[in-house]
């Protein structure tokens, strides 16, 4: 089930919220607690097992498994071997679950081409936001063996806790600690659940107003091929697709701390304008920071960080990016996205740093922006030729303009340009009024055409998943 | 042995049998596309129903052709004839999911379309039929789906 449905906006989502704020126990506030844990815990698994019922097994085996990795490591605190035993079988069990489900064919397939070898192998289907609930359950079981957290002791919050619905199936990536607290108690208010609702309507316009808008257009385009696209075709395509990707995954992360605020969880923010970065580093501290942050805290600093020479740095961030790349899909083309990545990083930290830091701000922000549309490249294309022969279009294999290049552009130019102004944050800056009655009269209008507007756009359209479900 | 320790070992075994269950669920047919889908075409009515065209089907479902490796789309111009037949064989199985979702999304969204004014439609469509075996993958709102899903199974 994705948020931008029918079903869930009319169906499930007041439902939900029904079970869950009609108090069951008016005098007793612990067990009406609990009664919302159990309703957001089942009605998770049922938005799970909405698309594919089977994968439900999967999860809720990492769910038992966890939580008593997580007991066992707790009961074992003065035996560093047991724990280390523990904790070394419960990463491997949750990589594995990983391994198996998102790369194993991709290995194999590799395998074939290296020693054609012919193995015959029909990979699964991927479990939905397996890459999401995997990582947040290492967090949890990581943050137990370093001590930074407390032992969850109950099965029903740890559940809640990684089936979560709002951020279950594309996040954004929440680390245990950054929970902890909501699961045994938090806080339901009227101001709380309209901020929730706000942010939730914002989220909903991007995705099915903007990102599916203009994913129409980066389809439309593509539709006749890479090998036929003119050099201005393929650089308009590639901006549009760096519009929907924007959109759509900012969007879906809007949604779901909205929800969260709605059911009375403050979830991290996942998007803070990254095409306004001025360099590499720092679009990865505005793009999806809840993967990022969890790569820094659970790979990058127990590697050693930047502490252990320049040339163990380097190697840090090699694995950290190859991994990032990885983390979005068993594919060539991914590896080469994050090692792009990784590299760029690396340039910019030891040799353009002088450079970069003397050019205007300007130029800086231009110069990102460049190399995140190239790197969109890499991640839009199914494989690494696909990608090689898209950039081979985009600097003129295939001709400068092509017939349809005036209409495409015409056509398209203002919701291109409205969508463009909105990511890079324009409306943002807009005055506001400062009679406030008014101006608050106008959000709420403005809220509501948005919502309205998003209900005509869902009941036309066919269906339109999220970019980052198959992550 | 700790409780937990138990609890742990018979997660892992279960996840050992879940795997090997969905392997071996995942062993599709041998069979070409035009050997699956040819006995499964004759058990609805061409007469009425025609073999649609791939902008059809991407307008109808958001895939076309280019997306799986087989498809035949049999539907009626008619906006109140709800009878349909989609056939698929998919690139990887890996698809699979991605190509039923699309598909029940359109089921809802006709469903939604229905309700209410045309009750007979709207039967039609509740008892709609998706089945997927290996790559193959079968949908149809028809007033026996019941023969096209044998024919669909024998012909695997």
């Amino acid at each position: 089930m994705v948020f931008s449905s029918a079903t869930f906006l009319f169906v499930f989502l007041p439902a939900v919220l029904l079970l869950y704020f009609v108090p069951f126990f008016r005098k007793d506030r612990q067990k009406e607690f609990t009664k919302k844990n159990i309703v957001l815990c089942l009605s998770s698994l049922v938005f799970y097992a909405w698309g594919e019922p089977v994968y439900i097994v999967l999860m809720l085996l990492s769910i038992f498994y966890n939580y008593n990795a997580g007991i066992d490591l707790e009961s074992h605190e003065d035996e560093p071997k047991t724990r280390r035993r523990i904790f070394v079988c419960a990463i491997i069990f949750n990589l594995f679950v990983l391994g198996f489900f998102k790369y194993s064919g991709f290995v194999v397939e590799n395998l074939n081409s290296l020693f054609s070898l012919g193995i015959k192998y029909e990979p699964l289907a991927l479990p939905i936001g397996i890459s999401f609930y995997t990582f947040q359950v290492m967090s949890y079981i990581i943050d137990i063996y370093r001590g930074d957290c407390k032992t969850q002791h109950s099965l029903l919050n740890f559940a809640t806790y990684i089936s979560m619905f709002p951020q279950l199936i594309a996040g954004p990536i929440v680390q245990y600690n950054d929970v902890e607290k909501y699961l045994s108690y938090r806080e339901h208010n009227v101001r709380k659940f309209a901020a929730g609702s706000l942010f939730f309507i914002r989220g909903l316009g991007k995705k099915v107003i903007f990102a599916n808008t203009i994913g129409a257009v980066y389809t439309q385009i593509c539709s006749d091929g890479v090998s036929s696209l003119s050099a201005v075709n393929a650089w308009f395509a590639i901006l549009c697709y760096t519009l929907q990707i924007y959109f759509d995954f900012s969007g879906y992360s809007d949604m779901a701390v909205g929800l969260g605020k709605m059911f009375g969880f403050d979830l991290v923010h996942n998007f803070n304008f990254p095409y306004c970065a001025v360099s590499i580093k720092d679009f990865w501290s505005r793009w999806h920071i809840s993967l990022s942050s969890w790569f820094r805290d659970y790979v990058y600093i127990p590697l050693g960080g930047n502490r252990k020479g320049t040339a163990r740095t380097i190697f840090n961030i090699a694995v950290v990016w190859t991994l990032t790349g990885l983390w979005h899909g068993a594919s060539w083309n991914f590896v080469a996205w994050g090692a792009f990545y990784g590299l760029l990083l690396v340039s910019e930290k030891y040799i353009f740093k002088n450079l970069h830091e003397k050019l205007p701000r300007f130029v800086r922000r231009v110069i990102t922006m460049l190399i995140v549309i190239i790197g969109w490249v890499f991640f839009s294309s199914e494989t690494l030729s696909d990608a090689g022969e898209f950039l081979r279009a985009m600097f003129g294999a295939n001709g400068f303009a092509s017939d349809n290049t005036a209409y495409l552009l015409l056509n398209n130019m203002f919701p291109f340009a409205v969508m463009s102004l909105s990511a890079l944050g324009f409306f943002k800056k807009l005055p506001t009024l400062r009679n406030v009655p008014l101006r608050l009269a106008f959000q709420a209008a403005g809220y509501i055409a948005v919502f309205l507007l998003c209900i005509v756009f869902i009941v036309s359209s066919t269906y339109n998943p999220f970019l980052y479900f198959r992550f | 042995m700790s409780k937990q320790r138990f609890f742990e070992i018979l997660c892992t075994v279960l996840l050992a049998v879940f795997i090997v269950a969905m392997l071996a669920g995942n062993i599709g047919s041998s069979k070409t596309a035009e050997q699956v889908f040819e006995p499964v075409i004759e058990q609805v009515d061409l007469e009425v129903l025609k073999v649609r065209d791939d902008k059809v089907l991407v307008k109808e479902f958001s895939f076309g052709a280019k997306d799986v490796e087989n498809v035949i789309y049999i539907s009626s111009d008619s906006v109140m004839e709800v009878r349909e037949l989609l056939l698929v064989e998919v690139k990887s199985t890996e698809d699979v999911q991605k190509i039923t979702e699309l598909i029940r999304s359109r089921v809802e969204s006709k469903k939604a379309l229905f309700k209410n004014y045309a009750p007979e439609q709207s039967a039609l469509l509740e008892n709609y039929v998706l089945v997927k075996k290996g790559k193959f993958i079968l949908y149809t709102v028809y007033d026996s789906p019941e023969k096209i899903v044998k024919a669909f199974k024998k012909a695997l």
